[in-house]
């Protein structure tokens, strides 16, 4: 298998020698390969319970280069290959209109880096070498920028992609700084150096050093994951990528930075309260923020960009209150908090990758992400419509379908927190509970918001009204995460006990059976079998009845008033979310201009309005001090004159400081 | 053999003057390229020993030849092709092969010294040099760069004399006069600290203009802007590499006496202000070669502060040096294509990578190498110096330090996409593209930088372990 | 009658501050290397010929008569800088000048005494390393090329003068080289000093900062 790995990472390069078309098969055929056989050594690890160590390198910067395989890392391989495997189906027809403008260099370059990336998101999970996984996390970042950059005739997206590796890279300089604190107390550069970390440690301003050196880190992964407030490459990013890319990005890639974070919990040797309610606290703002940011979005890939933020929040959640219920000692609610945010993990790539193919599809058909330019698809684009349903549902946490397991999980280990004794906990867990609904009830509202403007009422522009269905290999890559958003959802149970398997390593005494919720989840499922199957009973029926009657199409319902143009007195983005916004007004900059009459305007002459929001953190956090870094920095170049004999005074006045600072002993 | 060097320079240089045929003195530079590999590859079997008792082959000197041997052969065949569309006179390029060869030998003089008052020689015959060879496109320009460079760097080499005599002060009184490095260095804990301190800070600040550093950046950028971009490659690489080898092999020597913390704090500030002013000038860059130029002078500021980061700090600055100086040795040719196609390398040139599909991917590969981004060699020796330089702990630096550095990624990140890939808004001349030979040339270097950023090469590792 | 002769050097110094006249410096160049020749046979300790010649060759010859006659030479030939009525235009007053090369020259006997042993001769140290800080001096204040080309053999002369002071013989064939190195750098910009004021018509500095970002 590694030599598969080996043979199939350097034949990548050779990409380029391809035409368009063909680097798409050459790129496919080595990516199966890769998928494959990481696959397999998965499967494998999952199945036996062995972890699986080998050597890939013999000599690779003062060590062997290892790949380490254990059941957690087992699990993202699978997420991770899954969502490439439809993501790259997906790929071919959506590049399709790009064959005429675009070059074959630009292809393969493409093709080149979707393979890359998923190489590197690959070895992300499987090294533990500090060293070889900076490497693998630094070529997983500027992969997945040379993917967002694929239109890079736009220079807004140029942009975008160098604010989004520009972060990474802050982050990456995080990480570096977190092993390094690793490596300076226990003398080991990785992972395994965390597990070595003294167990009591000497507070630093009231807080434990374990908790200081895990605040490093999370910067670090938090950056990639999207955590509030280091979010804001995000809502950026994925509009400006192409679907595919988009879907693979939200669907899996930030979840690296989850990924990261579990493996330091997980490593740890001593998990302190600090801890816990940070991440519970933290996680429950991401959430609330994501979720509040998304309603009053009307670009439509940046609306689920904000849910990506959202769902990070959820799973930040269950971890929270895993890490919540290992430092109170309560086994059954930290498995249950584990759980749900492992479950979540691969809910949310399955759910988002499906809600951006969606939105894709809309997108090369309409030629616009802007919700007030939709409307009325699902009469011209009915599978897509029908996958972003699925999806739209999922996502907002409704049975039968996957979203709803997962939160049910975090929701039960809240409920069994509340039962304990004392005051702390309870009241946190009782936190949580109203942090969860609440971003349940909003995420509805806004997929209510996005699916009617998009597929419902009246195509507000010609493209809308003209658009069809796509090709068939894009419906196949959505029928994909689909498959396995239905079958999460009518068969949990066994979803939860693969999830517990996984978390055996974690908790090895604790008996998975005796777990409550395994007998709910079997009535869910079964309950969403029938839910299904009565779906499936009416439809049959519906079509018998209407089988010998004539159907009558018409435009869509007017509310009565005959007179109106439903293209415009209809809801649209912007009104949808009009009253909610009044409420969330904190949560962004409000830049929308507004329309004023004059005294003297007898007949008011024509106006418009325009409705566009920011993101506070980004706008009044950010921005203030990167611009002010640059215009400090700038400040330096004053010295730059273009005549000499100013070069020959820089060297007099150095020595002179120099021996200044030495006479006076500072250096 | 070094005799034979010496003499086969001093023949084929002198032999150029005689020929009136382009091709030949092409063919002339390139056999000494030839003969200069091969004697690299003597050097490297006769580690250790001594020749006509001022030169010594030692493994850090070794590894330079090598890497000049090999860059100085890839510039001469882009200066054949760069002379060809230029169309320059025949007495340019007899000027300019004729002096290439002496600039050649100056360097490995530089390498090869073992004495340091030889070593200043050498590097006073790059100046000399070197100031010819920028001196090629004869325009007002061109000629006020090269008179800020020769002026610059005669005082900044005398500045250098007058370290290398106040060292003598020093050896003076421990009863020395030569100034060999193996002497020096067995002598040193005996001698004065005071006059070790002020020699170090003069040779500091004279050889400063070589390796692109705080103080005298200023004229070596306007030199690289100006020169022939064989000649810009070569500045940015192996004669940056000869400029810290000058200051390295005080720092060898005297880190073993108590002046090494003093010594560490210099060439901290100097790095720290490099790194801030290269980060400071290039907000304001307005051509791609000075841009580059202004990278090269980023990566000088962070080898001399690797240099101060103990052993594996070291190792870092010469993994460092060694991978900066095949990519951006690289990256200079391929400035010199964008030169070609568009006449011009003023940062309003967009749209590269559609002019030229192959030299775009070449020029995205090796910008992205010199980010530090992966998987080139680049990434792995800056990630050795972040990580000692965290662990120093000196957290005002590490903060300045990293900032300088974010602020230099993004400008250089928002430079290069631009030239890439922003459509283009200039005509251009499509049949000037690349040739087979510069593109293979290239592209082993390019593959050379990913190479190294994969594997670790145990040759490469034994010579620099060996020094340290 | 050394210590008459480095008087005489010190004081050279201090005339090239008072004067603003190129055709005095270009004088006080050729002055300089006379006294040069002096010191330098005043402190050899056993007459070699070829010691001899060869600081004869480097002072006396080179310093004291071919770059003064060279430098004139050119400013004539370009007549960009009519030698008559050529005046050095300073950032700094003169009275400003002589207050600092004071304090140069105070600081650096103090520096030379406290560093004082037995191989250095503090005397000549002192004016050595004046000079080359005063040269330094000179070229940041003067916007002219020529008057920077005078400035740099300032400096040059106290290299010269510090290597006497350190008395440090090196190898012989290091030491050629060293003196070769010098003679063509001079050489080299005087080359390039030529081409300047051929192409430019002017030796102010001002017209040669076109290059900056």
């Amino acid at each position: 298998m590694n030599t598969v790995i080996l043979v199939v990472f350097v034949l990548s390069w050779f990409t380029f020698v391809f035409s368009k078309k063909q680097s798409y098969w050459y790129i496919f055929l080595l990516e199966l390969a890769l998928w494959i056989s990481t696959s397999y050594l998965a499967i494998n690890v999952l199945i036996s319970g062995n972890e699986y160590v080998s050597e890939l390198i013999s000599n690779f910067y003062f060590h062997p280069l290892i790949i380490k395989i254990d059941k957690l890392s087992a699990f993202f391989i699978l997420i991770i290959n899954f969502t490439s495997l439809s993501s790259f189906i997906y790929a071919k027809q959506y590049l399709a209109p790009y064959l005429k403008e675009k070059s074959a260099f630009n292809f393969a370059l493409h093709y080149f880096n979707f393979f890359m990336l998923n190489f590197a998101m690959l070895f992300v999970v499987m090294l533990s070498d500090g060293i070889a996984f900076l490497l693998a996390w630094e070529l997983m970042s500027l992969s997945s920028f040379l993917l967002v950059i694929f239109e890079s005739n736009k220079p807004d997206i140029i942009k975008t992609g160098i604010k989004y590796l520009v972060q990474m890279h802050v982050g990456y300089l995080f990480l570096v700084a977190g092993f390094v604190i690793v490596y300076a107390v226990t003398g080991d550069f990785g992972f395994e150096g965390i597990k070595h970390l003294v167990e009591k440690t000497p507070l630093i301003v009231g807080l434990p050093t374990n908790f200081w050196i895990f605040i490093v880190f999370f910067i670090g992964f938090g950056i990639k994951a999207g955590f509030f407030p280091l979010h804001s490459w995000l809502p950026h990013a994925h509009p400006a990528a192409p679907s595919h890319v988009s879907g693979l990005m939200s669907g899996i890639m930030i979840k690296m930075g989850i990924y990261g974070i579990i493996r330091i919990l997980f490593n740890l040797p001593e998990l302190n309260l600090s801890i816990g309610i940070f991440i519970l606290l933290i996680s429950i703002f991401t959430g609330v923020f994501g979720v509040m940011s998304a309603i009053v979005q009307h670009d439509l890939k940046k609306l689920l960009a904000f849910h990506s933020i959202e769902n990070i929040g959820i799973i930040g959640i269950g971890i929270g209150l895993g890490v919540l219920g290992e430092v109170y000692h309560q086994p059954v609610i930290a498995v249950l908090g584990w759980a749900g945010a492992l479950l979540h993990i691969l809910n949310h790539s399955l759910f988002k990758s499906l809600l951006f193919y969606a939105a894709g599809s809309v997108y090369i058909k309409t030629h616009t992400r802007n919700l007030n330019k939709l409307g009325g698809l699902i009469k011209k684009m009915p599978f897509t419509a029908f996958a972003f349903l699925i999806g739209a549902i999922a996502i907002s946490g409704i049975p039968p379908f996957n979203g709803f397991i997962s939160e049910f999980i975090i929701y039960n280990g809240f409920f069994d927190g509340i039962k304990q004794g004392g005051l702390a906990f309870p009241m946190l867990m009782m936190f949580g509970i109203l942090a969860l609904a609440l971003i349940g009830g909003l995420a509805m509202f806004c997929f209510t918001k996005a699916f009617g403007v998009v597929f419902l009422g009246t195509a507000r522009s010609k493209e809308a009204e003209h658009a069809v269905e796509v090709a068939p290999s894009i419906r196949f890559a959505e029928i994909l995460p689909i498959f396995w958003i239905i079958i999460i959802g009518v068969l949990p149970v066994y979803f939860f006990n693969f999830i517990n398997s996984i978390l055996q390593e974690r908790f090895p005494l604790f008996e998975f059976k005796q777990l409550a919720i395994s007998n709910s989840l079997k009535w869910i499922g079964i309950i969403g079998a029938i839910l299904w199957l009565s779906i499936w009973l009416f439809y049959v029926i519906r079509k018998l009845i209407l089988k010998r009657k004539k159907v009558i199409y018409a435009d869509t319902w007017g509310c009565g008033y005959t007179a109106a143009n439903p293209v415009t007195n209809q809801y649209n983005a912007s009104s949808f979310a009009a009253n909610f916004k009044r409420i969330a007004n904190p949560v962004f900059v409000d830049l929308s201009s507004e329309i004023t009459y004059e005294d003297k305007e007898v007949f008011p002459v024509k106006k418009s309005y325009k409705t566009h929001v920011e993101d506070k953190v980004e706008f009044k956090f950010i921005m203030p001090i990167a611009n002010n870094i640059l215009h400090y920095v700038k400040k330096i170049a004053v010295l730059q004159t273009g005549k000499i004999q100013d070069y020959i005074l820089y060297p007099l006045l150095f020595i002179i400081i120099m021996i200044v600072l030495t006479v006076l002993n500072i250096i | 053999m070094l005799y034979v060097y010496f003499l086969i320079a001093v023949l084929f240089s002198g032999s150029i003057f005689l020929l009136k045929n382009k091709k030949w003195m092409h063919f002339l530079v390139y056999g000494f390229n030839l003969m200069q590999l091969i004697f690299a590859i003597y050097l490297y079997r006769h580690l250790g020993t001594f020749e006509i008792a001022y030169f010594k082959y030692d493994s850090i000197s070794v590894l330079f030849a090598f890497i000049l041997a090999i860059l100085s052969f890839v510039a001469a065949v882009h200066y054949q092709i760069y002379e060809y569309n230029q169309q320059q006179s025949i007495r340019t390029v007899q000027i300019h092969n004729a002096v290439y060869i002496g600039f050649n030998v100056a360097l490995m003089g530089v390498y090869l010294s073992s004495q340091y008052g030889l070593l200043w020689a050498f590097v006073e015959a790059t100046t000399l040099t070197g100031a010819t060879l920028i001196y090629h496109d004869r325009k007002k320009i061109v000629l006020e760069a090269v008179w800020k460079y020769v002026f610059a760097c005669s005082v900044s080499i005398t500045l250098a004399f007058v370290g290398i005599l106040l060292l003598s002060v020093a050896v003076q009184k421990v009863g020395l006069s030569d100034l060999s490095f193996d002497l020096l260095k067995s002598n040193a804990l005996q001698m004065d600290p005071i006059w070790l301190k002020s020699a170090f800070l003069f040779i500091l600040v004279g050889f400063s203009v070589k390796m692109g550093i705080i103080p005298m950046f200023n004229v070596d950028i306007d030199a690289k802007d100006v020169a022939p971009f064989p000649i810009s490659a070569l500045f940015s690489s192996v004669l940056l590499n000869a400029g810290f080898l000058a200051v390295y092999r005080f720092y060898q020597m005297f880190q073993i006496t108590s002046i090494k913390p003093w010594m560490n704090h210099v060439l901290l500030i100097a790095g720290v202000l490099t790194l801030l002013f290269a980060a400071a000038y290039l907000l304001k860059v307005k051509n791609y070669k000075r841009m580059y130029a202004y990278s090269s002078m980023e990566h000088a500021g962070l080898v001399i502060i690797a240099l101060t980061l103990g052993k594996v700090g070291i190792l870092a600055a010469f993994l460092h040096l060694t991978f900066h100086a095949i990519v951006k040795s690289g990256l200079f040719f391929q400035v010199g294509q964008i030169m070609r196609l568009n006449n011009r390398v003023k940062i309003n040139i967009t749209g590269y990578f559609y002019q030229n599909p192959f030299g775009g991917l070449l020029l995205l590969f090796g910008s992205l190498a010199i980010l530090g981004l992966p998987p080139s060699g680049l990434f792995i020796s800056e990630l050795l110096i972040f990580k000692e330089l965290l662990l120093q702990q000196n957290w005002i630096l590490v903060v300045l330090i990293l900032i300088a550095l974010t602020v230099i990624f993004y400008i250089l990140l928002k430079d290069v996409f631009k030239l890439l890939f922003y459509p283009a808004t200039q005509k251009f001349e499509t049949d000037l593209k690349g040739t087979v030979v510069e593109n293979s040339l290239q592209l082993m270097l390019v593959v050379l930088s990913i190479y190294f950023g994969i594997f670790q090469n145990h040759y490469l590792f034994d010579l620099i372990q060996a020094s340290i | 009658m050394n210590a008459l002769f480095i008087l005489l050097f010190a004081v050279s110094i201090f005339y090239f501050s008072i004067s603003v006249n190129v055709k005095t410096y270009i004088r006080l160049l050729g002055f300089q290397g006379v006294l040069l020749f002096l010191i330098a046979l005043n402190g050899l300790h056993e007459l070699s010929y070829i010691h001899l010649i060869f600081i004869a060759l480097e002072t006396l010859v080179f310093k004291g008569i071919l770059i003064p006659a060279y430098l004139l030479n050119i400013s004539k030939k370009n007549k960009v800088t009519n030698i008559k009525n050529f005046k050095a235009r300073r950032k700094m007053k003169g009275f400003y000048l002589i207050l600092t090369t004071t304090l140069v020259f105070v600081s650096t006997i103090f520096l030379g005494n406290l560093l004082k042993n037995d191989f250095l001769d503090v005397k000549i140290f002192s004016t050595a390393i004046t000079a080359v800080l005063m040269g330094l001096i000179f070229i940041v204040i003067n916007k002219n090329i020529t008057i920077h080309i005078i400035s740099f053999i300032i400096i040059e002369n106290g290299v010269f003068l510090l290597a006497l002071a350190i008395g440090n013989e090196m190898p012989m064939m290091v030491n050629t080289a060293i003196l070769l190195d010098l003679f063509v750098s001079v050489l080299v910009l005087g080359v390039f000093f030529n081409k300047l004021t051929y192409h430019f018509h002017n030796d102010s500095t001002d017209i040669l900062s076109k290059l900056k970002d």
